[in-house]
Order: C-alpha cells, then sequence, then structure tokens
C-alpha cells in the first residue's frame, strides 16, 4: 500500500519538475559490452558518472584524441566511482556499435570505463533525456543526480580548447568526494545531436 | 608580395587617372578577377565559406560591409548563435589593420531543424553572416587587407567541424565605392535580418506553470509564429508552440529551474521577424490559486485515512469520545490547540524547506526523508509508538499520556504536541490531491507556498476540530468499546509496516553498518517497551525509558559517518597489488566476510579510531577489502599464498619487502606500529 502511495506522489512529483538535477536517477537496465546486462541498482552505493558517446562525433573525438576523458576515467574508478559510457546510437546511424566494436574501440582509445553501455534502442538515453554526444551525469551514492550537462566550457570541437577548458564532471565529483555541495550543477549540453 | 604590389600599382593608378564611368566599371570588373585571387573562398565538403564585400574599395570614414558566405549542400545545414538542442555556431575571427574592430555578426532569422528528438537551430541552402566595419577618418593608401579564420560546424545527420583562413585586399580610395556583384545579398540578407519591434506592436511575456505566453498587440494574424529563444536552457525547443488568437505559447525547458527576468528571442511571423527582450511577468496559472488551495484542503483530509496519520487522528478521537461529557469549550479549546500543533509544524516544515531551497539546494517536498537520521529517529519513534498501541505498554491511562491531558488537566500542550506528532508523522505519507497542490506550491512564491500549505494544514487537521465543534456528531459514532482495543492494535501493525518501510529507505540510503545501528536502537526500544510494562508505576522506569530513548536517537543521529572521514577502501585483486607495489606505495589489505564476527569486532576497534585513519592517510596507504562473504577463489588463493585459510587476515604489502601478516586480533595499537 505504502509503495503504491510512495509511487504515486513520486510520480506526482516528478512530473511537477521532469527530470532535473537534484532528482533521483532513472532506473536502468542495459547490456553491456561485457555480454550482461546492468542495472543502476548494482552501483548504489558509489558514485556513478553516465557518459554519452558517439566514437565519430568530433566533439567525442575531442576529448578521446586529446585523452581527456580516459583521464578523467582512470582518475575517478581509481577512487571507486563507476564510469559508464553510453552509446545510445541507433542500428544503421553514425555511433552505433555492437559489443565487439565497444570492447575494439576501449582497447584503441585506451578507454577505462567501468562499463560499456549499449542503448541502441534509444531507451535509456530517453529516459534520461540525453540530447548530444558527450552529454555528462554525475550522480551521487544516494542515486541523487547532482550534475547534468557539458563535459566542459569550451563548447567548440577544437581540440586546443581541452587544455583550457574548465571540467565540470572533474568539479563536481572533487566537491562531492571531498563533501561539499556541487558549485555548477546544471550546465547547457554542447555535442553532436544523439543519433536515436 | 605580389598581390600587394600589383594592388598598390592599380591602385595609384587609378588614382592619378580622371576616370570616366565606363573606365570605372571596366576596372572594377578588373578588381573583382583580381582579388577574386586572394584566398576569398574554401571549399569543402558539404559546404563553402566565402569571404565577400558589398563594395568594391574603402572610402576613409565610411562604414564597410562586409561578411562570410556559406553554400550548403542540400541536406546540410550550420547553425544560429543559440544552436538549439545540439551543434555549434560558426565562428567568425577578423583581422583588421589599425586595429579596427568589427561590430557582432548580424544573424539572420533561422529555421527550426528537427532531428529526431532534438530540435536544431539553423541556416540551409546559403547564408551570409555580415558584419560592419567602422573605418576611421584617415587610412593609408596601402591596399586594406581583410582576414578571417572562420569555423563552424556542418551537419546532416553527422557533423564535420572545420575552419578555414580566407583574406581579402581592398584598395582604398577617395571616391564613392562601387558595388560588387554580392550587393543584392547584402540587401537580401539585411532584409532577413529581425527588426526592432516597431512602435505598433507591443509583446508582453508571461510566465505560466510550464510554458512562456507571449502576447503580442497589433498584428493581424499571427501565422506560422515562432519564438527562437536566444539563450540555452529557457525553451523547449523541439516542443511546438500554440497560437491562440494573439498569444503564443512556448514551452519552458525542463531544465529551467527559475524564470529568467528578461525573455530575449527572435519572434519569427511568416516572413518577417522582430528582435524581443522583455521583461518576464508572473501570471495566473491555467489551474486558478483558489482550485489549488481547496486541493491541497481536500488532501489533508484525506491524509487522515492514510496509514501513517490514522492512528493519531484515531487515538484523538477515541480520547473525544470518552470525554463527550466534558465541557463544550474546552473540547473545542482541544482541538484548537490540535490544529495549531499542525499548522505550525507545517508552516516550520515549509520555513526550513524554502530556506534550504534559497541556499540553493535542489529540495523537492519529502526531503527531510532524504536524510539517513531523520528517517532513523522516525522509525524509532513509531516503533516505540506501534509497541504501545499494540498494548506493550501504557503510560498513564491512555496512550502515551498525551490524549491524556484531555481529561485530566488544562494542558493544552499535549494537544499541540499531537499535531506536531499528525504532521511528523504523515511526512512519509500522501494522499491523492496533495502531489499535485504540494508541486504547484513549490514552484510559487513564498506567500503561495505557505498559502497552500496552511490549507493542507487545515485539511489535516479538520476532521478532529469539526468532531469538537459538532458533539452531538460524536453522538452518532459507536459508544467507546473493546473495539476500540483491536482497533487500536491493527493501526499498531500497519505502525510497524510503517517501520520496515523506513527501515526498506534507509537501505539504499546508508551503509549496512548504519543500518544494523538502527536496528539496534530498535533494540534498545523494544527494550523500553518492556521495561515499561514490567514495572509500569515505577517513576524509576519512567526516567530510565526516557534515558534508553533518548540513547537510542543519539546513536542513530550522530553515527551518521561523515562521509569526509570516513576512510576510502577499495575492491582488493591480486592485480593492483602488484600495480601498486609498482607504483611504490603499500596497501593494507583487509580480508573479511559479513558473517565473520571478529572481523567486524576489529574493523569496528581499529578503523573508527581516529590515530588509526590519521596515519593511514599519513602514510598514503591505499586500502584494499577483500570480501569473502561469498565464494571467491581468487581471495582463497591470495590468503594460501599468505599462508592463511580463513578470515580475519591482515596484510600490508610493501614495495620490495615480503608481506606482512598482522594477528587474527588487532588494535589501533598493531596496526599503527606495523605500518612503514
Amino acid at each position: 500500500m505504502k509503495k503504491i502511495i510512495l509511487l504515486v506522489f513520486l510520480l506526482s512529483v516528478s512530473k511537477a519538475y521532469a527530470l532535473k538535477v537534484g532528482d533521483m536517477a532513472p532506473p536502468f537496465s542495459v547490456m553491456a559490452s561485457d555480454g550482461k546486462n546492468h542495472a543502476l541498482q548494482e552501483f548504489k552505493g558509489q558514485y556513478v558518472v553516465l557518459e554519452w558517446h558517439n566514437k565519430d562525433c568530433p566533439f567525442v573525438k575531442k576529448h578521446y584524441g586529446t585523452g581527456n576523458i580516459q583521464a578523467l576515467q582512470k582518475k575517478w574508478t581509481k577512487k571507486n566511482v563507476a564510469w559508464l559510457t553510453v552509446v545510445s546510437s541507433a542500428a544503421g546511424k553514425q555511433g552505433y556499435e555492437t559489443a565487439s566494436d565497444a570492447n575494439a574501440e576501449m582497447k584503441t582509445t585506451h578507454a577505462l570505463p567501468t562499463l560499456m553501455l549499449l542503448d541502441p534502442n534509444g531507451k535509456m538515453g530517453k529516459t534520461y533525456e540525453a540530447k548530444t554526444t558527450p552529454h555528462m551525469f554525475v550522480i551521487d551514492k544516494a542515486g541523487k543526480i547532482i550534475y547534468a550537462g557539458a563535459i566542459d566550457d569550451k563548447t567548440t570541437p577544437d581540440t586546443e580548447d581541452v587544455k583550457t577548458a574548465k571540467n565540470y564532471v572533474d568539479a563536481a565529483l572533487e566537491e562531492a568526494t571531498s563533501g561539499k555541495p556541487v558549485t555548477i550543477s546544471s550546465t547547457q549540453p554542447y555535442g553532436c545531436g544523439i543519433k536515436y | 608580395m605580389f598581390k600587394g604590389n600589383f594592388g598598390l600599382l592599380l591602385n595609384s593608378f587609378f588614382n592619378s587617372l580622371k576616370p570616366s564611368k565606363m573606365g570605372l566599371l571596366v576596372l572594377n570588373i578588373i578588381f573583382s578577377s583580381v582579388l577574386a585571387s586572394a584566398e576569398t573562398l574554401s571549399t569543402k565538403p558539404h559546404i563553402s565559406a566565402e569571404l565577400v564585400t558589398e563594395k568594391a574599395s574603402v572610402k576613409a570614414g565610411q562604414d564597410l560591409e562586409v561578411g562570410i558566405k556559406f553554400v550548403l549542400e542540400s541536406g546540410w545545414h550550420i547553425y544560429w548563435e543559440n544552436p538549439g538542442d545540439s551543434g555549434e555556431a560558426p565562428r567568425i575571427i577578423w583581422g583588421l589593420p589599425f586595429d579596427i574592430t568589427a561590430r557582432p555578426i548580424g544573424w539572420p532569422a533561422p529555421e527550426k531543424i528537427i532531428v529526431g528528438p532534438l530540435a536544431d537551430y539553423g541556416y540551409s541552402g546559403q547564408v551570409l553572416l555580415i558584419s560592419k566595419f567602422k573605418i576611421p577618418e584617415f587610412l593609408s593608401e596601402k591596399p586594406f587587407e581583410i582576414k578571417a579564420k572562420v569555423k563552424w560546424l556542418v551537419c546532416s545527420q553527422v557533423c564535420i567541424p572545420g575552419s578555414t583562413d580566407l583574406d581579402l585586399f581592398l584598395p582604398v580610395i577617395n571616391s564613392e565605392p562601387l558595388f560588387t556583384s554580392n550587393h543584392d545579398l547584402f540587401e537580401k540578407t539585411r532584409a532577413s535580418h529581425p527588426l526592432p519591434l516597431p512602435e505598433n506592436i507591443k509583446i508582453n511575456v508571461g510566465s505560466l506553470h510550464k510554458s512562456f505566453r507571449i502576447e503580442i498587440q497589433g498584428l493581424q494574424d499571427l501565422n506560422q509564429a515562432y519564438f527562437f529563444p536566444l539563450h540555452p536552457l529557457q525553451v523547449d525547443n523541439f516542443a511546438d508552440q500554440k497560437i491562440s488568437g494573439s498569444t503564443l505559447t512556448v514551452k519552458k525547458s525542463e531544465q529551467l529551474n527559475e524564470d529568467p527576468q528578461i525573455l530575449e528571442g527572435v519572434l519569427k511571423i511568416g516572413t518577417q521577424s522582430y528582435l524581443i527582450k522583455s521583461a518576464v511577468a508572473v501570471t495566473e496559472e491555467s489551474t486558478p490559486l483558489w482550485l489549488e488551495i481547496l486541493f491541497a484542503f481536500l488532501g489533508g483530509l484525506i491524509l487522515n485515512l492514510m496509514p501513517c496519520v490514522f492512528p493519531v487522528l484515531s487515538m484523538k478521537v477515541f480520547g473525544f469520545l470518552k470525554n463527550l461529557n466534558e465541557e463544550r469549550e474546552k473540547i473545542k479549546a482541544h482541538a484548537r490547540a490540535y490544529m495549531f500543533g499542525v499548522i505550525i509544524s507545517f508552516w516550520t516544515l515549509v520555513a526550513v524547506l524554502l530556506a534550504l531551497k534559497a541556499g540553493g539546494q535542489h529540495l523537492g517536498w519529502g526531503f527531510q526523508l532524504q536524510s539517513p537520521p531523520f528517517v532513523a529517529s522516525l522509525a524509532i519513534i513509531l516503533f516505540l509508538f506501534g509497541l504501545n498501541l499494540v498494548g506493550v505498554f501504557q503510560i498513564g491511562e491512555s496512550l502515551m499520556g498525551i490524549g491524556h491531558s484531555l481529561t485530566k488537566k488544562e494542558g493544552f500542550g499535549g494537544d499541540f504536541f499531537t499535531g506536531v506528532l499528525a504532521t511528523v508523522v504523515a511526512t512519509p505519507c500522501t494522499a491523492p490531491f496533495m502531489g499535485s497542490a504540494i508541486g504547484f506550491a513549490l514552484s510559487q512564491n513564498a506567500l503561495i507556498t505557505f498559502l497552500i500549505f496552511t490549507s493542507l494544514a487545515l485539511g489535516l487537521s479538520a476532521p478532529y476540530v469539526f468532531l469538537a465543534y459538532n458533539p452531538r456528531v460524536g453522538k452518532i459514532l459507536p459508544k467507546p468499546g473493546p473495539w476500540m482495543e483491536t482497533l487500536k492494535q491493527i493501526t499498531a501493525f500497519l505502525i510497524f509496516a510503517t517501520v520496515i518501510w523506513l527501515v526498506s529507505v534507509l537501505s539504499v540510503q546508508a551503509p549496512p553498518p548504519y543500518l544494523v545501528m538502527v536496528m539496534g536502537s530498535l533494540f534498545l526500544v523494544g527494550i523500553t517497551a518492556w521495561l515499561l510494562h514490567r514495572w509500569p508505576y515505577s517513576k524509576k522506569t519512567r526516567i530510565l525509558a526516557l534515558l534508553l530513548v533518548l540513547l537510542a536517537l543519539f546513536i542513530v543521529i550522530s553515527k551518521n559517518e561523515n562521509p569526509k572521514n570516513a576512510l576510502v577502501w577499495e575492491e582488493f585483486s591480486p592485480e593492483k597489488i602488484s600495480s601498486y607495489k609498482a607504483e611504490g606505495k603499500t596497501s593494507f589489505v583487509d580480508f573479511t566476510a559479513a558473517w565473520c564476527i571478529s572481523c567486524k569486532v576489529n574493523e569496528l576497534v581499529v578503523f573508527s579510531s581516529p590515530r588509526v585513519k590519521e596515519e593511514l592517510k599519513k602514510h598514503k596507504i591505499v586500502l584494499l577489502k577483500a570480501d569473502w562473504t561469498s565464494q571467491d577463489p581468487k581471495i582463497t588463493q591470495a590468503l594460501a599464498e599468505l599462508g592463511r585459510s580463513g578470515v580475519p587476515t591482515y596484510a600490508i604489502f610493501q614495495p620490495g619487502k615480503n608481506p606482512v601478516l598482522l594477528p587474527e586480533v588487532i588494535t589501533p595499537g598493531i596496526v599503527i606500529n606495523a605500518l612503514p
């Protein structure tokens, strides 16, 4: 009875706010490139980073080509943050990857995500209202979204801009893991549109 | 530089002649072809960018209009100033002599481009981006060089960034410059620039719950009107914009937290477009305020039936029924005290919520339930309450002495606190109508928020107040009897269910050790209840009981460990050991299991000690936990290699040394001494 009431409550409140920073991250259950299904529930108690990805998008290439995202992945997975790279490109569209494509890509780019989630039917992307690649979300240990938006503040596809950009994801994780509130929690994401 | 010299030559030749009009034309044609040999055009896949001028020469003191003309392959587009959901606006970095600066680009009104569930704003086919330069009064005779570094993103289904460097030389001539062949394009483009609002057109922008309402006065019809926002994160780009009469309804972006003070953008109506910059006024909701207040009242009313609140209400009603003979005025006074208790509690909750929101926290109703100490405390209080209801113990004659004040003394304090209790236990529950009323309330200003919550509080306290003012109705209710006991006990089990639910909430919010502590506190509550049951009349028992409850609450509130001080444990793996050794780091491995009691005792004693934490952090020891709760051959093997076969086992791996094993029972001293 209580669960139903709680559900109704959550639904009614969630309708008023849509998906924003401060909301509980919506659950998902998606196949990963390791062949297994993974759910958000699995990472309860950890910080989670969601990175929407399209390997052929110039904005994504800017961050992978300079090793920017790989460095972030390494730094934070070492601190027990679950970094989940999500590919929501539909079959036949740019950026679509099968499990073997994803595993091969990780080898060539030396990417170190905890998992690469394959979402070709776009369900997870649409649940999170992900719009661009890259589009970043940071979820805290209690499952609340504490950052959503762009990866950094230079919205260009130019590789030179990576060095001078302020990285919002890194900042959010630094602040959250030292117990401080996230100062910049919501920004306009930039990048290529996700090819649903 | 060949170009330069040639230009100079032609320049001086031009100036020395007294040219006829025909001659001018001929020379103009020559110029155009000569100038075209500078890098003015760059052709890339799907797009070409050309540096073009409107006039063929520069005259000192006269403004010059220059632009970049993009020609796009069919199906490809570039972006507007605000690209929309994705993409990137083109950028032009001008290089001009004499530090002349260019005025900002004039952006023609864009089109809306839909790709999947996303909407972008941009241009297709051909577009000219014009920039105006203010030319100083005195110019040297050197040819005027215009450089442009152009960057863009051109997209169809996929996106391709591009950039190019273009440049152009214009002669500096005293007489009136002639137009180039691009003149028409410049004229057409200027005509497509959004105009400032003319005098006869007035715009009013109002903010509704989920959309902006743009009222346009002074136009005949709003056929095909669309508002292109200048700033991101304000408008939902994908949604359609509805036109009704002279009003355009523009859906707000889901990411919009607070209304902007000014709404800026381009309003396109048919082929005309206007620059809009208007203050945003908060307007009347489509659901009128009085209706939301009514909903809140109804919600509060229905809330009385919810399992959280029902026991508290039934308690008040029982008390009431038993005392129907009391003075009418007294009964009413008690009811009023209860009502104030409810109202003040709601006001306090809302005040805290608004204060936190103002401080920048993103909170919604129910925020108090996001704090584990609060949930734990609520569980403890409710458990005690439930034990009372089910009959384990009594305080005085009735329940927890709260309804007691009704019969005995003037004490309205009891009623007030029952009101507070009712509010507190109501928070995990919610009722129909409540959700929408609360959502509405929290999106409005503070005054409206308080109004709605007051209405909710009135609804919650209404049934009891109603009864108090209409005791005759009380006579209709069944007479007090054994049924009250049974009902009490049934509600007790509902309360226990609520406690279980609260603990399940904690299981998501807090780590297992905290849960164990909460259950320990509940255990203390059980003991308290038994004490009160066994020695009900002893004052000493009451004092002891109170202390125990306070202890239980203290445990859950203070033991909520501050993450700042918590140690970070990584998952163990043999590879990590070798890699950390290679990096020169020392690792401390705790082989443990959830069912291993001595492990848990060790961990509790040693790893909560501030000295140990400090030493570990000082020596930058990496902490690895090998959880052997379930079968794990890797861990079994690691243990075997250390010469052990079970848990607990503690090992320190230092680079260049053999692993050091600690004894099975450890103390902070042992651990600190063993560190390098």
